[in-house]
């Protein structure tokens, strides 16, 4: 799924709605992905400029958010758990078996733009590993079986 | 231009003009020479030996580049064009040998020191300088100055660049600073250990290269990098200086000049650079109603319920204050007018043409000044109504320019021929022949003083027929800054301040706290500081501060300027224009705009000028018919300098200035008697 650079006019446009806040610097990324499902990079001077702020202290905040995005993700968002638990449990493995599955790495997006793959650090549900979240869906006790019905609903 | 000449600099070819010094020739090569005396806006001292290169050529040991002109080098054999070289070793060890002896007496306090982080000599000493001293015996040691409220001095810290002296001499025009001694025994003093006598001192903070002279009021309050900086325009005056505020979380912690060559230069007078405490006291942070003769807090709604339900359906006058901005000002006038009511701007009375740009705008630019032959005024004591203003016809006085008045004999720093101090000296010389001054540059000032008075458009009228004869253009100088911008929306009422207010029975007031509103009719006050005007209210709707919302200023050139938000405001104030839409809303007579950039939009298409920031518009010559003047003298309109406005009036420190200025005036009525 390639979607259109929006345009400055829009960025700006998004970016004015918030200037009256005092901080307005992550509501303003908030609804940059809300409105355009990533943070475009074009966006990073236009904010520096209106907030008077600098351009690494803009790009500091939206790189230390993961769920902040540089491109737009597939429809559905699969989250396999990476952390501790999960692992003891079998997650690894899990997440071989889906990046295989998809054939690609972390973060990637199926080609048909329907699955981005994600890791995460604990959803806490460690005693249910290992875990998974499907876009706003939490599964538990995930093994390669239902990993590949998830992949399946969501489109692979 | 004729004389141009050919210059190498570091392989570098550029032709300038022969005048030139070889440091502004570096300059337009590109390539950085260090100083510390040397300034642009200054005379040439040459005292500080930084700025030494290599001329090719010439006597074999390096030159001052500030103090060498362009055309003085000799060409080489051939006629090649001179070379200048500044990174050659020579150059080098000369400027480490001058940074060696610069830092001989200079403390090394810098962590205790407020020039810290934005020192030009420890910048230039990581850059140039070498990391040790030959130097064993003790460092000199000397008395700090007392130079007033403003500047702090610390003299250990002076490397004696003159700076402070020569910006105290030619721009400020006092006479309280001097060099005195030679070689280690040379320091910086005052005269007879004065305090300094002028409204433009706190610039010799930003000139001083080092912490010798530092700000007293931002002392020890804040390190630069840890600053918000805003580029903003300065409200004091109407001459729209160029600032830039300096913010720390919501609080203003220091304001300092931004370079403007048609504004300000790069000056600002002291009490747009210190009114900063006035923005932190006094302050109206949230809205207020008035019960049982009381003030009691309110919230929001329940205040901009009174208001609506206080103006519905009554004859409803607005008041626009002088520190508006074009926005607020452009909302008050739909609303109001939207109601039936009248708006006015023109608090003080200054019988100024609606409509008519070239009466109230003028026709000349404050750059005009620079290149007149003879500037003449009306009515005006620029040195208090716009201090960077009269800095500006004294660099044209001492370039030979020659200087008239009409009004109060002042102390302007400046000689000028003084015509006499009422109307009837203004009609002798309007009476007088001036077609000798025809085809020269002539820039007439006509100050608020003079036209605040029943006969204020006459004497404008005669202003102008002046200018007409002798060839000259036209300034108003203005004292408020948001009057031009006022005007230009047309927020005004024909007949005036009496005729708005006739018969009102709601007063809608803009942050207007000098004027007196009579008793009977229910007052609004929409401002940001507990004043004079908030004292009268009924309802008080807190608002925000110049510094604390986005707007449009027109200066007194009428050059429409952006004044950005550097903080916000306290508690529940709320931005100007917001406050009058909101109010809309309740009154049901909503405004057809939702943002600023609506505001703006329509704003914009009502005055298609002010969509032109930092332009000025050119003014078509509209002469007043000429009438008959008054029989008074003149005076001026600004009282006391530093108590001019809301914000000014509720600064401890303006109010200390005040005092000081009032003993220090006293003082030398005694010793004259």
């Amino acid at each position: 799924m390639t979607q259109a650079q929006p345009t400055p006019e829009a960025i700006v446009e998004t970016i004015a709605r918030h200037l009256h806040l005092e901080g307005p610097l992550l509501p303003i990324l908030h609804d940059l992905q809300h409105e355009f499902g990533f943070i475009p990079e074009t966006a990073v001077p236009l904010i520096a400029a209106e907030l008077n702020i600098g351009r690494a202290e803009v790009h500091g905040v939206v790189s230390f958010y993961h769920d902040f995005r540089d491109a737009p993700a597939g429809k559905h968002v699969v989250k396999i758990c990476r952390a501790e638990a999960c692992q003891s449990v079998g997650a690894n493995a899990l997440s071989d078996h889906a990046l295989a599955k998809l054939g690609g790495d972390w973060h990637m997006t199926t080609p048909n733009g329907n699955i981005t793959i994600e890791p995460v650090y604990c959803l806490g549900l460690c005693a249910c590993g290992p875990a998974v979240l499907v876009d706003d869906q939490l599964e538990g006790r995930v093994d390669a079986a239902r990993m590949d019905e998830i992949l399946a609903e969501c489109g692979a | 231009m004729s004389d141009l000449k050919k210059i190498i600099i570091d392989g570098i070819e550029v032709e300038v003009p022969g005048a030139m010094t070889l440091i502004q020739a570096c300059e337009e090569a590109g390539v950085e020479v260090p100083r510390f005396c040397y300034h642009e806006r200054l005379s040439i001292a040459g005292n500080c030996r930084m700025c030494l290169v290599e001329v090719v050529g010439g006597p074999p040991k390096p030159a001052a580049s500030c103090a060498m002109q362009v055309k003085d080098l000799r060409p080489g054999p051939e006629g090649q064009p001179p070379v200048v070289k500044t990174n050659s070793p020579m150059v080098k060890k000369a400027r480490e040998g001058v940074m060696e002896f610069l830092l001989i007496n200079h403390p090394l306090d810098c962590p205790i020191c407020d020039q810290g982080g934005e020192c030009d000599l420890q910048d230039q000493a990581m850059a140039y300088g070498v990391d040790f001293s030959r130097y064993r015996e003790p460092k000199r040691a000397s008395d700090d100055l007392n130079l007033g409220p403003l500047v702090e001095t610390h003299m250990t810290r002076c490397i004696s660049c003159t700076r402070c002296v020569r910006f105290t001499t030619e721009v400020a025009g006092i006479t309280q600073m001097g060099q005195t001694g030679r070689g280690e025994d040379a320091e910086i003093t005052s005269y007879l250990n004065q305090t300094l006598d002028s409204n433009m001192q706190g610039n010799i903070v930003d000139l001083c290269p080092v912490g010798a002279l530092v700000s007293k009021p931002y002392s020890f309050t804040a390190r630069p990098w840890e600053l918000t900086k805003t580029e903003t325009i300065d409200v004091m005056d109407a001459l729209g200086s160029n600032i830039r505020v300096d913010t720390k979380g919501r609080k203003v912690m220091r304001i300092l000049p931004r370079n403007h060559d048609g504004v300000n230069e790069e000056w600002i007078s002291d009490k747009s650079r210190y009114v900063w405490d006035g923005l932190s006291r006094q302050r109206l942070d949230t809205p207020y109603i008035r019960e049982n003769g009381k003030l009691r807090k309110a919230v929001w709604d329940e205040a901009l319920t009174a208001v609506a339900a206080a103006m519905k359906g009554k004859k409803v006058a607005g008041l626009i204050g002088d520190l508006a901005n074009v926005e607020s000002a452009f909302s008050l006038k739909t609303l109001i007018e939207g109601l039936g009511g009248k708006v006015e701007a023109r608090t003080d009375k200054a019988r100024l043409p609606a409509g008519n740009r070239s009466a109230y705008v003028g026709t000349a630019l404050i750059e005009d000044i620079d290149h007149a032959d003879n500037i003449f005024m009306i009515g005006t004591n620029p040195r208090v109504e716009a201090p960077v203003l009269n800095s500006r016809i004294r660099k044209a006085w001492l370039r030979g320019a020659t200087v008239g008045l009409v009004g109060e004999a002042v102390d302007l720093t400046y000689d000028y021929t003084h015509v006499g101090t009422d109307r009837a000296a203004l009609e002798q010389l309007l009476a007088m022949d001036h077609s000798d001054k025809q085809g020269t540059n002539g820039v007439i000032i006509v100050g608020q003083g003079a036209l605040n008075e029943a006969d204020g458009e006459a004497v404008l009228a005669a202003a102008q027929s002046l200018a007409e004869k002798g060839g000259a253009k036209l300034l108003v100088l203005h004292t408020a800054a948001a009057r031009v911008g006022a005007l230009d929306v047309n927020a005004v009422t024909e007949g005036g301040l009496e005729a708005a207010l006739d018969g009102a029975e709601v007063v809608y007031n803009l942050g207007a706290d000098e004027v007196e509103i009579g008793d009977g009719a229910f007052v609004i006050y929409q401002g940001s500081h507990g004043d004079r005007g908030a004292h009268r209210a009924d309802i008080i709707l807190p608002g925000a501060a110049y510094t604390e919302e986005n707007g449009l200023f027109v200066n007194t050139e009428g050059r429409p300027q952006l004044a950005m938000r550097a903080a916000f405001a306290p508690g529940e104030a709320k931005e100007n224009w917001a406050i009058l839409r909101a109010l809309s809303a309740e009154l049901g007579a909503t405004l057809p705009w939702d943002s600023l950039a609506q505001l703006r939009q329509a704003l914009v298409a009502a005055v298609p000028h002010l969509a032109d920031i930092d332009v000025v518009a050119e003014n078509t010559w509209t002469a007043l018919p000429v009438t008959k003047l008054g029989k008074a003298t003149f005076r001026n309109a600004v009282k006391d300098f530093y108590l001019t406005n809301p914000i000014a009036r509720s600064s401890a420190l303006m109010a200390e200035l005040s005092a000081a200025a009032k003993a220090r005036a006293e003082s030398t009525k005694v010793a004259a008697e």
